[in-house]
C-alpha cells in the first residue's frame, strides 16, 4: 500500500501511527526524500537500496533519517534508490509492505520525481489529502494518474482535527461527491487525524481498508496486475497508431 | 510474466518490442512493474 499525495499531506504521519511508532521523520518543511518501504522480518533493521546494481547497505534503523530526510541527504545527494525498514510489527500483515513517497507540489521538484518515478510498482493507493485544502485539481489529476495503474486507489482525507464536527462532515461530503462526479465507480474515503482523540478513525482504516485488502489480497494484486498490462497495451498500441497516422 | 495468461504474455511480448523499437522510455518502469525484465541495449 503506497501513500501518495501533497507535500505536507500528512504522509508520514499517517504511517507513523498506524505503525503506533515513530519510524518516519516528520517535521514542519518538507521532509521526505527517499522512497521508504516497511515491511515484516522477525528482527528490526534497515536496508540502503543504491541503484548501482541494486548495491544494499544494511544500517540500524536509528539511521534510517540520515538517508530519507531533506535536511540530512538534500537533493538526495547520497543518491539513494529506496530505504526499506524491516518491522516486528509488521507481523499481523506480512503480505502487505507500506510504502511512504515523497511529497508533490512543493518547491523541491526531485521529491515529486522520485514519487512519480516508483508509482508504477503500487498495486495499493492511497492517496492523502489534507483538509485545508480540502481537494484540488491536482490531487484529481494524481488519482486519475493512478488508476491507470491500479484500480485499488483510496483517499485518506487528513488533519480532520482542524475541523470541527460540522466542519467534518462538511468536508467528507465535499470531498466525497466531488470525487464521485469525476469518478462514478467511485472511490472509498477515509477521514483521519494522528491526534489523542481520534482513535476511531484508525481503527475503522483497519477494518475497513486493511483487512479487507488482506483478505482478498490476491484477488486484488491480480486487479492491479490487470490494470497495468491494460495501461502498457493501450500505449503501446496508442503509440503505433499515431505512427501510422500519415502526414496530410 | 508470473499468473499471466499465454495471450497476454504475446502481447507484452509485442508491446516490449515496440517500447524498445521506439525507445518509448516512459514506459519501461510500467513494463518493469509487471515483471518483464527489459533491457535496451541501445
Amino acid at each position: 500500500m503506497a501513500v501518495f499525495g501533497r507535500f505536507k499531506a500528512g504522509k508520514s504521519s499517517f504511517l507513523n501511527h498506524l505503525l503506533v511508532r515513530p519510524v518516519l521523520p516528520v517535521g514542519v518543511v518538507p521532509v521526505t526524500s527517499v522512497v521508504t518501504d516497511i515491511c515484516y522480518a522477525p528482527q528490526e533493521f534497515a536496508e540502503v537500496i543504491f541503484p548501482q546494481q541494486d548495491k544494499v547497505e544494511k544500517i540500524p534503523l536509528s539511521e534510517i533519517h540520515a538517508y530519507i530526510s531533506e535536511s540530512e541527504n538534500p537533493e538526495n545527494r547520497r543518491g539513494v534508490k529506496a530505504v526499506c525498514v524491516f518491522l516486528p510489527e509488521m507481523a499481523p500483515c506480512r503480505q502487505l509492505r507500506l510504502v511512504d513517497t515523497p511529497g508533490l507540489e512543493s518547491i523541491l521538484a526531485h521529491n515529486a520525481e522520485a514519487s512519480l518515478a516508483w508509482s508504477p510498482n503500487t498495486d495499493l493507493a492511497l492517496v492523502a489529502i489534507g483538509v485545508d485544502p480540502p481537494l484540488t485539481q491536482q490531487d484529481v489529476s494524481l488519482i486519475e494518474r493512478l488508476r491507470r495503474l491500479t484500480p485499488n486507489v483510496s483517499v485518506l482525507l487528513t488533519n480532520m482535527d482542524l475541523l470541527g464536527a460540522a466542519e467534518q462532515q462538511e468536508v467528507l461530503d465535499f470531498v466525497t461527491s466531488q470525487l464521485r462526479t469525476k469518478f462514478p465507480e467511485g472511490l472509498r474515503v477515509f477521514p483521519y487525524s494522528v491526534k489523542p482523540g481520534y482513535e476511531e478513525f484508525r481503527q475503522t482504516f483497519k477494518a475497513e481498508h486493511l483487512a479487507k485488502s488482506l483478505a482478498q489480497f490476491e484477488k486484488e494484486d491480480s486487479a492491479a496486475i490487470s490494470r497495468k498490462l491494460y495501461t502498457l497495451l493501450s500505449s503501446a498500441a496508442g503509440y503505433l497508431n499515431w505512427r501510422a497516422t500519415p502526414p496530410k | 510474466m508470473i499468473g499471466l495468461e499465454n495471450q497476454n504474455k504475446k502481447a507484452i511480448s509485442v508491446a516490449a518490442e515496440v517500447i524498445r523499437e521506439y525507445h518509448l522510455t516512459d514506459l519501461q518502469p510500467l513494463l518493469h512493474a509487471i515483471g518483464v525484465n527489459y533491457v535496451d541495449n541501445t
